[in-house]
């Protein structure tokens, strides 16, 4: 019987130990995205060549740094922004993977476009540092620019024929070609209804593109927030009423004015209230209230409909996206609305979530700071759709 | 008598001398996400098990070891003396 010796066995564990750090790094090598992994001060314990190719940065350079001042994030035009809004800082307040679109400054000062996955590591219950994936989207935003082009222009080709559709129909209505039976004003009302409709339709795809490519204006000027949910509430309640449902608003003490952009406030709120009419059943209740918090304003939008299945939950402000138990129930709907909301809340710098339960409805949260919403220059406005 | 509320409102106070008008929103996130329970029914032993997110939270937003060591040294005392109420 052979009994290998102590130093055989030590010898036999290391070459094992050397083994399993070459297998690491060569799946670090061999994965196609770049990783940089910390430790729980926040330096950098590993980073692959993808990541330092797209960085252009060598490995002495990065390794034992503080993340922040390698990895850093800049807006488009290069200026930095707030740490406390970094995906990285945002994981760690949620205990959560943050998906999101970046730019990083490269070593050479240039700016790369990057999409990134970043988690906290876990161990034994606690957080121990965190792991980011993330690649070059470069090619995918010209993609994406020549796509919205294309929008803009087709959208603007469709309204040229729609606004002929909607002037003529609206003639008709009124008896300019002849007075209408009971029938015909009837046919008529539909053309206009799917007319208005087809118009909604092209506003939210033109919005969204200008809200991707960066060209929505946004202002920042007073706005009285207690007026303007007053105003909505007007707005939407016609669409409430034909349903049978009870809207109601509560308005809290000391609503402050704020400098914000009214138009987008108002698109939000009217898209939580639509959204939690279409989808609440004849005799419910939708309710919008407003209270002011130590650093925000907080917009609750209620409902007692059908409620998010929690298997929806995490997409339900992708695009295109419906969930499941709404789509046999309602099957018109485009799956932009809430795509939209989210991105007009960013744009203001605000916030917006959610908590839901099937058949016993959803709250929709909103939230915009005191400081209120940064101008943002742009070469658009937002349309806001007929209701 | 101490009360629930009183916890996050001095957790607050002391996170906006280093956060500012972020602080709110910080420690707001913390309790929810990783304690899953409101602001008003926080306790002394939610904030012991809050700490190690809060430091790792700040180890990205700066990274000045002693500013972070006092602030985590004040919400120590803080967690203690709620704790002991």
């Amino acid at each position: 019987m052979i009994h290998a010796t102590t130093e055989e066995k030590i010898a036999s564990q290391t070459l094992m130990t050397k083994e399993s750090q070459a297998k690491v790094e060569a799946l670090l090598t061999s994965i196609g995205e770049g990783l940089v992994a910390t430790d729980e001060q926040g330096l950098i314990t590993r980073v692959n060549k993808v990541a330092l190719s797209m960085l252009g940065l060598k490995k002495k350079d990065i390794i034992g740094k503080w993340f922040p001042d390698v990895m850093i994030d800049v807006a488009a035009d290069g200026s930095k922004l707030n740490a406390i809004n970094r995906p990285i800082t945002r994981a760690f307040l949620s205990g959560q993977t943050v998906n999101d679109q970046r730019y990083y400054l490269k070593s050479d000062g240039s700016v790369v476009p990057i999409s990134l996955c970043v988690s906290p590591v876990m161990l034994h219950g606690k957080p121990v540092g965190a792991i980011q994936l993330f690649r070059d989207i470069s090619e995918e935003i010209i993609a994406d620019t020549i796509k919205a082009d294309f929008i803009s222009i087709a959208s603007h080709q469709l309204r040229t024929p729609l606004s002929a559709i909607n002037t003529y129909a609206h003639m008709l209505y009124d008896g300019y070609a002849g007075e209408l039976d009971e029938e015909s004003r009837l046919f008529i009302d539909v053309i206009l209804k799917a007319a208005g409709r087809m118009n909604d339709l092209i506003n939210t795809l033109l919005n969204i593109t200008r809200v991707e490519t960066g060209s929505l204006v946004v202002d920042s000027l007073p706005v009285n927030l207690a007026n303007l949910v007053k105003h909505i509430v007007e707005e939407i309640n016609p669409s409430a009423k034909e349903k049978g449902i009870l809207l109601s608003l509560k308005v809290g003490r000391n609503i402050p004015t704020i400098n914000t952009d009214s138009l987008l406030v108002q698109e939000v709120l009217a898209n939580l209230l639509s959204n939690a009419i279409k989808y609440t059943p004849k005799g419910g209740e939708v309710s919008l209230s407003v209270i002011t918090r130590s650093t925000d304003i907080l917009f609750k939008v209620k409902d007692n409909g059908y409620g998010i299945p929690a298997e929806s939950k995490p997409f339900i402000f992708q695009k295109f996206y419906r969930a499941r138990n709404i789509t046999s129930r309602e099957p018109n709907g485009t799956g932009l609305g809430l795509y939209l909301i989210n991105m007009i809340v960013e744009s203001l710098d605000g916030e917006v979530w959610f908590n839901s339960r099937v058949n016993q409805g959803s709250t929709f949260y909103f939230s915009l700071p005191h400081k209120g919403s940064n101008k943002k220059e742009g070469k658009f406005k937002l349309q806001r759709p007929h209701r | 008598m101490m009360n629930a509320g009183d916890l996050y409102t001095q957790m607050v106070e002391i996170t906006s001398r280093y956060l500012g008008p972020s602080a709110d929103r910080f420690i707001n996130r913390q309790v929810r996400n990783h304690i899953g329970k409101e602001p008003e029914d926080l306790v002394g032993e939610d904030l012991l098990r809050l700490i190690d997110w809060i430091r790792i939270s700040m180890v990205f937003l700066t990274d000045d070891d002693e500013i972070i060591r006092e602030y985590l040294n004040r919400l120590q005392d803080l967690a203690t003396e709620f704790k002991a109420t």
